[in-house]
């Protein structure tokens, strides 16, 4: 029996820099890293590259919005695990944070009709009681 | 006319591709090494120089341990063996290394190598290894969220194609351009009897029909899978010119990387990082564009061939696709690309498929789809960590020349 695909993203999989990004998930926040000179946000955690002088202690996990628009979209209609085909059409995306970063995943849900980049998206929490974690997937905005 | 002040010249090739050849990758790249030795007129004693230049750097993906060493299988007295690579720069990446190793005078005569049983790994009993799983792996470096959907879609199709819908975006180019793409290097495979899909034409409407993979992004689309493998000797020029074959001399050699631009500055979502590769690679060769006399570009995706073809400057930035579709990259085109068939028709082996053909071409060795007069030639390299939105941020650029 194949496991269903959301099973087998598990705590094991993250690195040390991902964590607290997985942990707000759980309480159903979306965190992003922050930089306490300018307020940019970025994800995954990266150094504020607009300043010359910081360091990886000015970066903070903050909570921010979920929404942001379609920068870039597909729709997958062929894969090889049987266990996902019942799924298919999905759609992947990259979301152009409202934040300013961009996040890459997956619409929840069939592929909705008539996708194009500019579209406004929010994220759509999918616990997961298997593992314990919740699944950042978004949704169109309505 | 290239002879004239170059320091380093690939003296032996091997190349050959398949489905189904039953060997381990490893097997492949020790035959392709020891064809590319016996091509070049040496043998296994002169060897004082391997580079395993493989799509994949380190350990493979999926923890398949330790990539043992080819130099062992053949038994080559070699000073030094390295592991270079980053993605689809593997060559040129191994040409700079085996470059720098010949000035240094650590070794005489170089081989680089490299082979893939990717076909195998998919579609035969090896279909369990660790490879086999499509190209989405990414090593050890996770970010938590592959399994969103990217290893769903399970091929590198379902990284590339937001490359594509955004180029569609911003320039208006369509589904049918990109068929035109491999309309085009089919036609080339076509003249290629080692070509994977020679003897196989196809229409943009056969593109077209071809069943949906990840939207946008067909079937027709997508590169090959092959169990393939490629190895180059190099030495320096003095030695080249005492041996069988006609030197493919090595001009220049170019990198660009928009890692930052594709994840901060969130630009270059519709081109590759050419301008420094070009600026670098044409600088040190002497050469303008029109110099140029076959292109060899990285075609996993169709899109990726439009994007060079402005980058480079062929066209303007946005005409990549109807320039597509006036044929001009195809046989009797203004510039000849992929005219082995590439890895959309040809067989894929990273960037090793643009360079084989590159020598091919150099050395007038190209039978029914020789480019008339090829003195010099161009290759690139596509490649880097396959982590979205920041992927294949890597641009390599090579050029040859006779
Ligand atoms: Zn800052």
């Amino acid at each position: 029996m194949a496991m269903n695909w959301r099973q087998t993203v598990v705590p094991d999989m993250f690195d040390n820099d991902i964590v607290p990004f997985w942990n707000g998930l759980k309480q159903h926040k979306f965190m992003l890293s922050r930089c306490r000179h300018c307020g940019a946000h970025y994800w995954p955690m990266a150094l504020c590259p607009k300043h010359e002088d910081n360091t990886f202690d000015d970066m903070e996990w903050t909570p921010t919005s979920g929404r942001g628009k379609i920068f870039a979209w597909e729709v997958v209609h062929k894969v090889k695990t049987p266990a996902i085909e019942h799924e298919l059409p999905y759609a992947l995306v990259l979301v152009e944070l409202d934040e300013g970063p961009i996040f890459a995943t997956r619409l929840a849900g069939r592929s909705p009709p008539g996708l194009t980049i500019g579209l406004p998206v929010e994220i759509a929490y999918e616990d997961v009681p298997e593992t314990g974690l919740t699944l950042p997937l978004f949704k169109l905005s309505t | 006319m290239a002879a004239a002040n170059q320091k380093f010249a690939i003296v032996g090739l091997g190349q050959f591709n398949g489905r189904g050849l039953a060997k381990s990758a490893r097997t492949l790249q020790a035959e392709a090494a020891r064809l590319a030795i016996a091509d070049a007129g040496l043998d296994k004693k002169d060897i004082d120089g391997a580079i395993n230049g493989l799509g994949v750097g380190g350990s493979m993906p999926g923890g398949g341990g330790w990539v043992d060493s080819f130099s062992r299988v053949l038994g080559l007295p070699t000073k030094f063996y390295w592991t270079v690579a980053r993605g689809g720069t593997a060559s040129i990446i191994g040409i700079v290394a085996a470059t720098r190793a010949l000035e240094l005078g650590l070794a005489d005569y170089v081989v680089v190598a490299c082979a893939e049983a990717a076909w195998s790994n998919s579609h035969g009993k090896l279909a369990t290894s660790p490879l086999g799983r499509g190209r989405a792996g990414r090593g050890n470096y996770s970010l938590g969220t592959e399994m969103l959907g990217f290893s769903a879609a399970q091929t590198a199709a379902g990284l590339h194609g937001f490359f594509a819908t955004r180029h569609m975006h911003e320039y208006g180019t369509t589904s049918e351009h990109f068929g035109a793409v491999a309309v085009s290097c089919r036609e080339w495979a076509n003249l290629n009897p080692t070509a994977q899909m020679h003897g196989r034409p196809i229409t943009v409407e056969d593109h077209q029909n071809s069943p949906m993979i990840v939207e946008p992004y067909h079937l027709l689309d997508c590169c090959l899978e092959s169990d393939a493998g490629v190895a180059i000797v190099l030495t320096t020029a003095e030695r080249a010119k005492e041996l069988k074959k006609p030197p493919v001399y090595v001009m220049g050699l170019g990198f660009g990387d928009h890692a930052r631009q594709q994840w901060w500055d969130k630009t270059n979502y519709t081109q590759l990082d050419v301008a420094p590769a070009k600026e670098a690679a044409f600088k040190q060769a002497g050469i303008q564009l029109e110099d140029i006399d076959c292109a060899q570009f990285y075609d996993c995706f169709t899109a990726e061939v439009v994007f060079q073809i402005e980058d480079y400057g062929w066209c303007k930035k946005g005409q990549g696709g109807p320039f597509a579709a006036e044929g001009a990259m195809a046989p009797g085109g203004i510039i000849p690309v992929n005219t082995g068939g590439g890895m959309l028709s040809g067989y894929y082996l990273f960037d090793y498929t643009g360079l084989a053909e590159a020598v091919v071409q150099l050395r007038g060795e190209g039978g029914a789809r020789q480019v008339k007069d090829a003195e010099i030639a161009l290759v690139t390299g596509h490649g880097g960590e396959m982590v979205i939105p920041g992927m294949c941020s890597t641009h390599a650029c090579a050029i040859l020349g006779r």
